[in-house]
């Protein structure tokens, strides 16, 4: 390696080294004592006394993981440059929040966050699993030995020996990525990783079901943890989706990228499993299809991590993903095989002894709740694989020997649309079925105040939202894509997804209430769809009534755009590198104005490669959200510096240039003598001549700007005394700002709505815990 | 065989034959309708406008037009064919930083146009590349 300064760089520190061995050595720990649990479980059934040591040795796995992600912490809050990750995922100075987040920033951190949440579920879990822990540890184990062996193989300790095998402690590293600076980088990553590490658990209990005799009853252990893993993903995915609306600049939540399919496609699954669940512990049915439900989350994420690990998404993701070391890749398909093919064939050879023998549940005539379950069941598992699908396109290309092609948002919604409609269907009327069945005239009687109210809101909103006075006015010429060339008007198809979006927290809200007297905390069901209705009328709002216009201003040239009045005020620091530097602008409105304040700042200026970095301001309301995006300001008429030879006249952006010849003030070589390039210009303003100069001075060349009219400034880059020519660049006198400004009407409904949702998840899951629902159960056969 | 039995067989059989209709109408609507990577030559051939170049962008012919929101700009495609490229809508930031270009629509007069562009920077970094759209 070769760099810069290196004699002066002094040895690294004892302790570091020390710590980095010390976390290549718990990476290799936690690989044998999974695989001494393995073992030791495997042969427990002929030797009970091994069951102790099978415990202890998951135990010590799990806290050699743990005791990895502290000692890579420790190195990157020591700033310990001399590790490649380290140095590759920190610059020094950086705050201690942003030191501690590039742990997982980059792959081999996110590895080892997975493996670590996924150790901490698989603690917690284990000793509830009763007579599935066998097979639960044995798999558990298998899987967080994999983890480790890919993280033995791309490890995050790597040294560099810089000079004759020292270690050299280097002064900086090359920085965490300026866009991942964002409190979303702390707290998403580990939220959504939290839920990954949950699948773990239902992959691994579904599993351990499957091979052992009388494990019938696995699902009602396993409930709150499906409840669990469904609220902690769902809270991860909204994070992400806020992540990219407050950073991305482009005024969306979602974009169904690859990567936020990849934890899109579990969580579904998990939805599923869920439903599932709740007509197997009612009706003693479903047995099979639950089991391969728990078993498909953690399968549809591990399958998403290596398309998304592959390198085959290079070019179709916004997201940058590095290609992983080949022998750990190799790894990772070898278990996404053995997992693959080990569950479903597992899965195939026990259906159907698990399909005989189980109770026979009572049928129910007409209606009823678990035709409506196996319905919804179909639905939400459907949108799942259609997901899948949608994001294995490149791959499916590949297979084909086609080139490659990309599913893009509008085609998701296209798909995903036919899903979605029954969906929230079934969510609304669902509630409303009984077990037993009713008739289909009582269902209708019962649904009919939610279905009415949901008429009246989705009409009002559309009412409210189509006034001028508020600023949404869709053009009714704007139509939506639907299949076999057919659209209709988008207002029509935004109208409908409304209305079933009022329908189903209407008729959740009705059944909460009406439950709410028997059972307050056996409501987190209605709660959690009240959020989904909420969180898809924000989109379907936000989104389908969007408002958004371009427009270009300057310091003294105020621009309007969707009614309003943006001025350029000033930016409150005069260093362009600093992080926290805000451009403020007054936007001024028919009904009140606000001060918008987006982030703009230079990274890369020492190294003479100045690159921009914009974060938009949001101006947050109950009714709507002014979306402002700054996009980096434009100083350059002419991009590139230009070589005119003397009397050379050219065309150039408008404006014509001729350079009529050099002067020189003073003496060439002596401090303080000037070369000036005498030009003419012809501008919209008229005709204009002016001298650029360059100036020796003890710094080197120093350009002085010329002024060619109130717009447009020269400057002189370079002479060429052998030729005469100069070289010249045209700018702004003062710099152009281009803003995006959005209208995005009641987007607070995506946030209450997230929250209403995990709070319902969790909600559930406390009330599904198995002494609870045992107590339950209890009570109810009492009364 | 008794009846029950035989009509719960029937019953696995026709689920199946719709699930795997279902599996193959979504695989059919995905991959007819995606949208292709490819090279000017087959967006000169296709006459479309979402087809997906990638490329190298070469950054000398640069040309931003910012009161306009135009960015111009030569691309070489992957069969080394050069095309240039005029994209509306604000310049995105990393441009100077970028090397390799997606840019998104269709050839039209012998110039692509593109309302989205998606960019890769070299990584100094290793985190979110750029999409810009319209």
């Amino acid at each position: 390696m070769n760099f810069p300064g290196i004699a002066g760089w002094p040895d690294a520190p004892g302790w570091a080294i020390f710590v980095g061995q010390l976390g290549r050595a718990l990476v290799i720990g936690s690989v044998g004592a999974y695989l001494l649990a393995v073992f030791a479980w495997l042969i427990q059934a002929r030797r009970p006394s091994l069951e102790k040591w099978g415990k202890i040795a998951f135990w010590a796995g799990s806290l050699a993981l743990w005791g990895t992600i502290v000692c890579l912490g420790a190195l990157f809050v020591g700033e310990q440059f001399e590790f490649n990750y380290v140095r590759n995922g920190i610059q020094a100075g950086l705050e201690i929040k942003y030191r501690i987040a590039a742990i997982w920033a980059h792959q081999e951190g996110s590895f080892l966050l997975w493996a670590c949440t996924s150790a901490l579920f698989g603690v917690l879990a284990a000793p509830k699993t009763g007579i599935c822990r066998r097979w639960f540890t044995i798999g558990y184990s298998t899987f967080l030995a994999s983890i480790g062996g890919i993280l033995a193989y791309e490890t995050p300790f790597k040294l560099d020996p810089l000079i004759h095998g020292r270690i050299l402690l280097p002064p900086n590293g090359a920085g965490l990525t300026p866009a991942l600076q964002n409190y979303w980088v702390v707290i998403h990553p580990p939220t959504i990783f939290m839920g990954f590490g949950s699948l773990t658990v239902l992959f691994c209990w579904a599993l351990a079901a499957l091979l052992t005799p009388g494990a019938r009853d696995w699902v009602k252990g396993v409930r709150p943890w499906a409840l669990v893993s469904l609220a902690v993903l769902g809270l991860g995915l909204c994070m992400g989706g806020f992540w990219a609306y407050e950073t991305l600049g482009w005024g969306g939540f979602w974009a169904w990228d690859p990567v936020e399919n990849v934890s899109f496609v579990p969580w579904m699954f998990v939805a599923t499993l869920v439903h599932g669940i709740i007509v197997q512990t009612a009706r003693g049915s479903w047995v099979r299809a639950n089991l391969l439900l728990g078993g498909l989350p953690f399968l549809a994420f591990v399958y998403g991590t290596f398309l998304t690990r592959s390198g085959m998404y290079a070019d179709v993701s916004v997201h940058s993903f590095a290609q992983m070391n080949s022998v750990a890749l190799k790894i990772l398909i070898g278990f996404l095989g053995l997992a693959m093919l080990g569950f479903l064939g597992i899965w195939a050879w026990r259906s159907s002894s698990l399909a005989r023998g189980g109770p026979i549940p009572p049928k129910a005539k007409g209606p009823n709740r678990e035709a409506f379950y196996r319905l919804g069941t179909v639905v939400l598992a459907g949108i799942g694989v259609a997901t899948a699908i949608g994001m294995s396109v490149p791959l499916i290309m590949a297979l084909g020997g086609q080139k490659a092609k990309v599913v893009e948002e509008r085609l998701y919604h296209q798909v995903l649309g036919w899903f979605v409609v029954p969906m929230l269907i079934l969510m609304a009327v669902a509630p409303f079925v009984s077990w037993r069945g009713l008739p289909w005239r009582e269902l209708g009687a019962r649904i009919l105040n939610a279905f009415s109210f949901a008429v009246l809101v989705a009409g009002a909103s559309l009412f409210v939202a189509r006034s001028p006075s508020w600023g949404v006015g869709l053009a009714g010429d704007e139509r939506v894509n639907f299949a076999f060339g057919t659209t209709i008007p988008t207002v029509v198809w935004i109208g409908i997804l409304l209305f079933l979006c009022a329908f189903t927290a209407l008729a959740n809200l009705q059944r909460l209430a009406e439950h709410w007297r028997k059972s307050k905390m056996g409501v987190g069901g209605f709660v959690s769809h009240l959020g989904v209705a909420t969180v898809l009328a924000g989109l379907a709002l936000s989104r389908g009534f969007e408002r958004k216009e371009t427009v270009v201003l300057q310091e003294d040239a105020p621009a309007q755009a969707l009614g309003y009045l943006i001025s350029y005020r000033s930016r409150t620091a005069d260093d362009m590198t600093d992080r926290d530097n805000k451009v403020i602008f007054d936007v001024a409105g028919p009904s009140g104005g606000f001060e918008a304040r987006p982030g703009l700042y230079y990274t890369g200026v020492e190294e003479g490669q100045p690159s921009p970095m914009v974060w938009p301001h949001i101006e947050r309301g109950l009714s709507h959200d002014m979306y402002f995006t700054l996009h980096p300001p434009q100083f350059d008429l002419w991009e590139q510096p230009i070589q005119l030879k003397p009397g050379q006249t050219i065309n150039q952006d408008g404006i014509t240039a001729t350079f009529e010849h050099l002067t020189m003030k003073g003496q060439p070589g002596q401090m303080g003598t000037q070369f000036g390039a005498l030009m003419k210009f012809k501008t919209q303003r008229g005709a204009f001549e002016t001298q650029p100069t360059l100036e020796i001075t003890p710094k080197g060349l120093h350009p002085h700007l010329a002024r060619i009219d109130q717009d447009l400034i020269v400057s002189l880059q370079a002479v060429d005394p052998a030729t005469r020519s100069a070289t010249v660049q045209v700018h702004f006198a003062k710099p152009l700002y281009p803003v995006d400004l959005f209208y995005k009407p009641m987007t607070i409904l995506v946030w209450l709505g997230a929250g209403i949702l995990t709070f319902g998840g969790l909600l559930t899951a406390a009330y599904r815990r198995p002494a609870r629902a045992k107590a339950a159960d209890a009570a109810k056969e009492a009364a | 065989m008794n009846s029950s039995n035989r009509r719960s067989g029937q019953l696995h059989v026709v689920t199946a034959i719709i699930v795997l209709a279902g599996l193959a109408a979504i695989i059919f609507a995905f991959v007819s309708n995606a949208s292709p990577y490819g090279t000017f030559a087959d967006a000169r051939r296709s006459g479309g406008n979402s087809i997906h170049v990638a490329g190298e962008l070469l950054k000398e012919t640069l040309d931003i037009d910012a009161r306009h929101g135009i960015l111009r700009f030569a691309m070489k495609d992957e069969k080394g064919e050069q095309m240039t490229v005029e994209y509306t809508g604000a310049p995105p930031s990393s441009l100077s930083e970028a090397t390799r270009v997606v840019a998104i629509g269709g050839v039209k007069n012998g110039v692509f146009h593109s309302d989205k562009l998606l960019l890769k920077c070299p990584s100094r970094y290793e985190a979110k590349a750029k999409t810009v759209k319209r």
